[in-house]
Order: C-alpha cells, then structure tokens, then sequence
C-alpha cells in the first residue's frame, strides 16, 4: 500500500509537470505548480516525513495562487495550437528522468521519491529552456526550485532542503516582470 | 558572521529598495551595508565549518578573497558611476548581487548552490533590459541546471560512464552561467550594466568559478576526471575566440565583450592545468577582472554608447592599454607568468598557443583603452584609482597569493 501511494504521488508530480509543460495561462501554469507540489509531498509523507511534506505542499500551495493572481493572461491555455512538441517533450523528457530517477541513480532516498524530483526537474527544465513568456519561465522555475528542494530533503535528515526549495519556488513567482514582455507568445 | 556576509548586503538592498525615492539616504545606508558585507566577509575565519539554519556552510581562503574582492569591484562600481546615472537602481542591483555571492561562496551543498544561481537568474532576467527575459535566463538556468544533474551524478550513480558526465556537467554547467563560449550573450552598452551579460562575466562568474574548483570539483568522484579536460579545452577554446573576435571587432562593445572572453580563457586553462602554479595565475586574473576589467567597463560605457571615437593617445591611454594587456608592473603580468610557468610542465604547444594569444592582445589592449575617450574629473579619478590598484595587486602579489594558499 505505502509503495503503490509513493509510486502515486510520483504519477500526481508527473501529471502536474506535464500540465504546466502543456499550459500558457495561468490556471494551468497555477494546477501545474500545484499538482507537482501535491506529488512531491505525497512521496515524502509515504516516506514518512511529514514536515517536508507540509512545507513542499505549503510552498507549492503559495507558489501556484502567486502564479495564478501575477500572471496576466486569463484561462486554462492548456495544449494551444501546436502543442505536439510539447505532448512529446512530456512523455520522453518525463519517462527518460524517470529511468535516471529509477535505473540509474541509487541515492538520495527511495527510487519513487527521487524518481519524482527527477521528472519534475527535468520537466521545468524543458519548458524554462523553451518557453518566451516569463511568467511561464518563473513557473517552470519554480518547479525545479521544488524538485531540487525535495532531492536536498532526501539526501539529508533535517528539513531545511524542503524549506529552501519551497521559499525558493515562492519568491520566483514574486519576481516581478516588465510588462511589454508579458505579451510576448507563449 | 558568514549569515552577515550575505545577509548584510541583502537586507541593504532591501531598504536601499524601500528608500529609493530618497537618494542621499538611500545610497549612504546601501554603502553601509556594502561596508558592512565587506567586514564581515572579510572576517570570516577560512575554513572553519558553520551551520546556517540547517544548511552546512565554510568559506574557504581563495573563495573569501574573490569575495573580498567582489565587494571591493562593486564599491567601485556605485561609486565610479558616470556623471548623470543614477546610483539608487545600480545600489540595490549590486547589493542584491553580493547577498546571491557571498551566499554562492558560503553554502556548502551543490543542490542549494543550483537554486541561488536558478534565482539570481531570474531576478536578473527580470531586470528592465534590451533584451527579453527568456534571453537571458536561459544561459544561467541551463548552468543550473546542469550543476543539479551533476551534483545527482556524482552522489548517487551506478554506472562509470554516469559519473564521468557528473564531472562534465558540473564544469558545463558553471561554464554556462558564466556565460563564456559556448553560451556567449550579445553585448550592448546601451543596456544597464546589472541587466547586462557582464553581471555574469565580471561581477558573478569570478566568485562561481572558485566555487568550482575549490568545491565542486572536490565533491567529484575520481572517475570524473573528465571534467578537467573539458575546462581545458573550453579554457583554449575561449582564448582562441576571444584573441579572434577582437581582431574582427570594432573598436566598442563587442571588443570589451572579447576581453572578458580572453581573460575567462586564461582563467579556464589555468584551472585546468592541474598545477598549482598555473591555479595561482588564474586566482590573480579573476581579481584583474573583478578590479580592472569590470569597472574600466563600466568606466567607458558612456563613451561606447555615444560611439565615440578618440583618434589621440594619451599617457592615461597607454598606461590603461598596458595594464589590460597585462604588462609588467600591473598585476595581469605575474598572473600570465604564472600561467605560462604552469603550462611549461605539460608538452610545448600549449605554451606556445598561450603566449601567442596573450601577445595578440597587445594592439587590442590599446584600442580597448581609447574606447574610455578622454577621461576627465571622476572619469579620470576612477581610471586612476583603478590602475593603482592594480599596480599594488602586480608590485605584491604574494600576500594575495599566500592567502590563496597557491604558493
């Protein structure tokens, strides 16, 4: 039951990573943050740490209503015309992360919960290095500002690696942005 | 007093921020603070472990004199500004700049280290700028990146071939939020120098390339070994570009542009030639970019964005050229010797490729000098304190180098 929740809450950081990678507004950038969160949180409260599961969830609860209220562009947006790259980048970015996570890395914690930070980091990491509209950019951030958060959490004993990355991922969507780049395309 | 060294200069920025309407009051409590940073920075014991709310933090001796040496550049910086700029905006960029420094150099963890860098460039990004901020995020978050992979790789791989990338994505990830070659970001001086690549290159890139060669390097497995080639060959590959670039440049932006380009490439190979004679060389050229080359930047960037174009030499001229160019008795001088010293214990070639890139900046050094125009009152004043500190960092270098622990 504890592997099938863990192997869950890596599905959960999953869907929200893909979410954001696949959304150009806010909502689905906002749910993206906040599903990834919840994923992440799930994995450490099965590993039973349930402090850095409330502060991850905690952090990616504020990151996302940050996100949702400092981000102009109304809407879901998810999958917009020419999303295929996108929908590719999600599978074979989040299933190559996953071997990394799973198959290739034998530290720090448990093969589900470092899987997860993995995808989550990788998945950022594609839509940050891709995306033109910042707001998208400081969301995407902020999910590998989550998923490094959570890989310190896991390679040590103390909360603090949890703590940073959820500040970390708070104060990126505070960044404010000049307002002639919010209407670039997303 | 490590959490002052960055706490200081960011609770500085913060109120500098928060006063910005009332410059006098503004700039006299950033310079404070400033100060402040620079003390506590400085008297840090070197070495010795600290525990910074959980998080595992030691300055080591090379990583607190560039640090010292970033407060003293960006001292320099606000208050060299240019007749008729506004020092409040710089202050708070500067001061924000040193907290995100003095917290590179402290913190101990790779990981955390990614995530100051991942938020540096994003606030830098942010920064109104020319250029749009997927522009200049990109660079740096990929350096950030890739310090995360390689941090991953190192501690946890199974595989040889796994760990052998842990080496080259931590020199490659360093490398690119430095932004040299491969990952170089167009110059224009009509951007304001916090928002410009040259944050990276001369304020940041110092302090993070200490970083890796006093820690990050050392958290590598041995298999990684990888990683010192590439810094090798990224450092010849840079020195190559730059000394080619400036002979295709005019006399502006991209030049400067170029110098720094040529200087990461003597740093480059000096950290990646293994030898501590070599290393000594590339610590004394970090300090000549964060002393010299940066603020003389700065210096001429009024001049390069009215284009204007001084045929005449002057004795300030030649002195500024000789000591960009690196000649006796500035301090890029004993930093190129040492370099050279350091590459004659590996086969001749690469001496002979050092020697002819650093000549080749001989005519270049001269053409960067007049792009300063005229100097004239601070102009003139921030020329010449510049070059008498660097004149002292070249007539004494081995108290530096003593507290580099290179000799």
């Amino acid at each position: 039951m504890i592997g099938l929740s863990a192997w869950i809450g890596l599905g959960l950081a999953w869907l929200g990573a893909a979410v954001l990678v696949l959304s150009d507004a806010r909502r689905g950038l906002a749910v993206g943050i906040l599903l990834s969160a919840a994923g992440l949180a799930l994995v450490r409260l099965v590993e039973g740490d349930a402090v850095d599961a409330g502060l991850l969830l905690a952090g990616g609860l504020l990151a996302s209503v940050i996100a949702l209220r400092r981000n102009p562009r109304r809407g879901w947006g998810l999958l917009p015309a020419g999303s295929t790259p996108r929908i590719v980048l999600s599978i074979v970015v989040g299933g190559a992360a996953l071997w990394l996570g799973v198959g290739a890395l034998a530290s720090p914690g448990e093969p589900p919960a470092r899987a997860a930070a993995v995808i989550v980091i990788a998945l950022g990491a594609g839509r940050l290095l891709g995306v033109r509209d910042p707001r998208a950019a400081l969301a995407a951030a902020s999910l590998i500002a989550l998923g490094a958060g959570t890989l310190e959490a896991l390679a040590t004993t103390d909360a603090t690696g949890a703590l940073i990355g959820s500040i970390a991922a708070v104060a990126l969507n505070l960044i404010p942005t000049a307002a002639d780049s919010e209407a670039e395309g997303g | 007093m490590a959490e002052l060294a960055f706490g200081l200069p960011a609770v500085g920025a913060l109120i500098v921020s928060l006063f910005r309407r009332r410059r006098g009051l503004a700039v006299g409590v950033g310079l404070v603070f400033g100060l402040a940073g620079l003390v506590a920075a400085g008297l840090v014991v070197p070495g010795r472990q600290y525990r910074l709310l959980g998080l595992d933090a030691v300055l080591l001796a090379p990583e607190q004199v560039v640090l010292v040496a970033t407060f003293v550049a960006a001292g320099l910086a606000v208050l060299l500004v240019p007749p008729g700029s506004d020092r409040v905006p710089m202050l708070v960029s500067v001061l924000a700049g040193l907290s995100a420094i003095a917290a590179l150099a402290i913190l101990s963890d790779p990981l955390v280290v990614a995530l100051v860098v991942l938020l540096l460039a994003a606030v830098h990004a942010a920064v109104p700028a020319l250029r749009s901020f997927s522009d200049r995020v990109r660079a740096p978050a990929f350096g950030a990146l890739l310090i995360v992979l390689g941090a991953l790789l190192a501690a946890g791989a199974t595989s040889t071939p796994l760990v052998r990338i842990a080496g080259l994505a931590v020199v490659v990830g360093v490398t690119a939020t430095i932004g040299v070659a491969p990952y170089l970001q167009g110059l224009d001086p009509r951007e304001p120098a916090p928002a410009s690549p040259i944050a990276w290159l001369g304020f940041v890139g110092p302090a993070l390339a200490v970083v890796l060669v006093t820690r990050f390097v050392g958290l590598l497995p041995a298999e990684s070994g990888a990683g010192y080639a590439v810094l090798l060959a990224l450092g010849i590959f840079n020195l190559g570009l730059g000394a080619f670039g400036s002979w295709q440049s005019q006399a502006n932006a991209d030049l400067w542009r170029y110098s720094f380009i040529g200087d990461w490439g003597l740093v480059l190979v000096g950290f990646g030639l293994l030898n501590q004679t070599a290393a000594g060389g590339a610590y004394l050229i970090l300090l000549s970019v964060l002393l010299l080359r940066l603020p003389l930047y700065l210096l001429a960037r009024p001049a390069l964005i009215q284009a204007q174009r001084v045929a005449t030499i002057t004795p300030l001229t030649l002195l500024v050229a000789a000591a960009l160019f690196g000649s006796a008795p500035f301090a890029g001088f004993a930093a190129r010797l040492l370099i050279i010293r350091g590459a004659a214990q590996v086969p001749w070639p690469l001496t002979a490729l050092l020697v002819l890139a650093m000549l080749s900046w001989l005519p270049q050094s001269l053409r960067l000098a007049q792009t300063l125009g005229r100097p004239t009152g601070r102009l003139a004043a921030g020329v010449v304190i510049v070059l008498l500190l660097n004149l002292a960092l070249g007539l004494y270098p081995n108290p530096v180098l003593n507290l580099l622990g290179v000799r």
